[in-house]
């Protein structure tokens, strides 16, 4: 099959009118072709019509059972999509970079990442971040710091991980670093650091969920302590 | 709600309702849902019957597209693509599955080619009301090739090659009428690009 055959398949692609296996020959083909993305959006809006031209009243047992059946079904989760999409499409490093930063800029109010406050962080990490960003159940916290400036808290319950970024908040002291503690009834443990310049989001992962738990920053001295040995400068409960 | 409000056409002025409550499904909301599901229950239905005939495993297959729908409506994008076509997709798409499913199984018990879905059929049964008027105006403006192609495929759950045998027309030509008549429809329709 040549590629033009390939873009005269959108059209029974819309009406699922292909076999398994041109399916996945066109599926592959539409990741790379936009004219064909366009014209399926079309097409698929036809679809949608014929079937609204189809509508027939179902029996009231069906939304019973539907609405039962949703009940115990877990939560729609975005996250492996979007890792998936990430994957998929090729987003260059930058690009993920720049969608975690505007993501970041959008939920934290910090300014667009300038070359000087540029994230260090892995791609693994950008995308990481950008999950917990546009994750469903993301809840956003804010704290000040007794010493100035302020924390925010971007927390997924479902991926239990947080994203925790700082701003207006003086760089640490050569040899001290802001440490993240997990603060729970049994007992403080380390979440990790702020980089050395106190801003920048930081990724943490929970063990277990995170709801509940406080999360607290403090400003410690290398090498840091397993428990925390300066004063709390804030405590978010999660 | 009354019974009368699943037929009311999603497409017009509802349309962005529609998209609000299926991204609030995206959340998890289940109040949007339920809602969702009203809304699109009689064409989510109606088009999983017309490809397997059969009510209750109508049904069966309506209650898996709903769960889909349930756990992917985060993917959903209000700006490349209806909520309609995004619901109605997920469910033919299963509906056809089963039914190719289905006539494998059939076809190699009793070698015969399957009945055609004849146009008569979904036009008769189907509810009248603007939209609907709307969508028999359109097809009936195809040609009778076009018309056909299209209409056995979605309602008949046939591949094109499938459509190309029954109407005994070369596939290329087959592939170019179907994607004529869509482009005609959706023209006529005024929906997409």
């Amino acid at each position: 099959m040549n590629s033009e055959d390939v873009h005269a398949l959108t059209a029974a692609y819309a009406l699922d009118a292909l076999d398994q296996v041109e399916r996945q020959r066109y599926e592959r083909h539409l990741t790379g072709c936009a004219a064909c993305r366009t014209e399926l959006r079309g097409f698929r809006e036809v679809s949608g019509r014929l079937a609204t031209f189809a509508a027939t009243e179902a029996s009231p047992a069906l939304r019973a059972d539907v609405l039962t059946a949703v009940a115990s079904a877990g939560r729609p989760s975005a996250t492996p999509v979007l890792m998936g999409h990430l994957r998929r499409w090729h987003v260059a490093a930058a690009g993920a970079l720049a969608a975690a930063a505007v993501v970041a800029a959008t939920v934290f109010g910090v300014v667009a990442a300038t070359s000087r406050d540029r994230l260090t962080a892995t791609q693994h990490e950008e995308r990481e971040i950008a999950a917990v960003l546009s994750a469903p159940d993301c809840k956003i916290l804010h704290a000040p710091l007794r010493t100035g400036g302020t924390a925010t808290v971007v927390m997924s319950p479902h991926m239990r991980a947080l994203v925790v970024t700082a701003e207006g908040v003086r760089p640490a002291p050569t040899g001290q670093r802001y440490q993240l503690w997990f603060m729970r009834a049994t007992g403080d443990t380390r979440a990790g650091t702020l980089p050395a310049s106190g801003a920048g989001p930081v990724m943490v992962f929970a063990d277990g969920a995170p709801t509940g738990q406080r999360l607290g920053i403090s400003l410690e001295r290398e090498p840091r302590p397993s428990h925390p040995s300066a004063p709390m400068l804030a405590v978010i409960p999660l | 709600m009354a019974v009368a409000r699943s037929y009311e056409s999603p497409h017009t002025g509802d349309g962005a309702a529609l998209a609000d409550l299926l991204t609030a499904v995206g959340s998890g909301d289940r109040a949007a849902f339920a809602a969702l599901f009203d809304r699109t229950a009689a064409i989510v239905y109606g088009t999983v019957l017309r490809v397997l005939r059969d009510p209750a495993q109508s049904e069966e297959v309506a209650q898996e597209a709903y769960l889909e729908v349930w756990r992917t409506a985060a993917r959903f994008d209000p700006r490349r693509g209806s909520a309609v076509a995004w619901v109605s997709t997920i469910a033919h798409h299963r509906a056809v599955d089963r039914v190719r499913a289905e006539r494998a199984t059939i076809e190699r018990e009793r070698r015969v080619l399957p009945a055609a879905v004849a146009y008569d059929q979904v036009v008769e049964s189907a509810h009248a009301n603007l939209e609907h008027e709307r969508v028999r105006r359109c097809l009936s403006a195809l040609t009778d090739l076009q018309r056909e192609a299209v209409v056995l495929a979605y309602y008949g759950g046939y591949t094109y090659r499938e459509v190309a045998m029954l109407l005994d027309v070369p596939t290329g030509t087959l592939k170019t009428r179907m994607r004529d008549g869509l482009i005609r429809l959706r023209d006529c329709l005024g929906v997409g690009e």
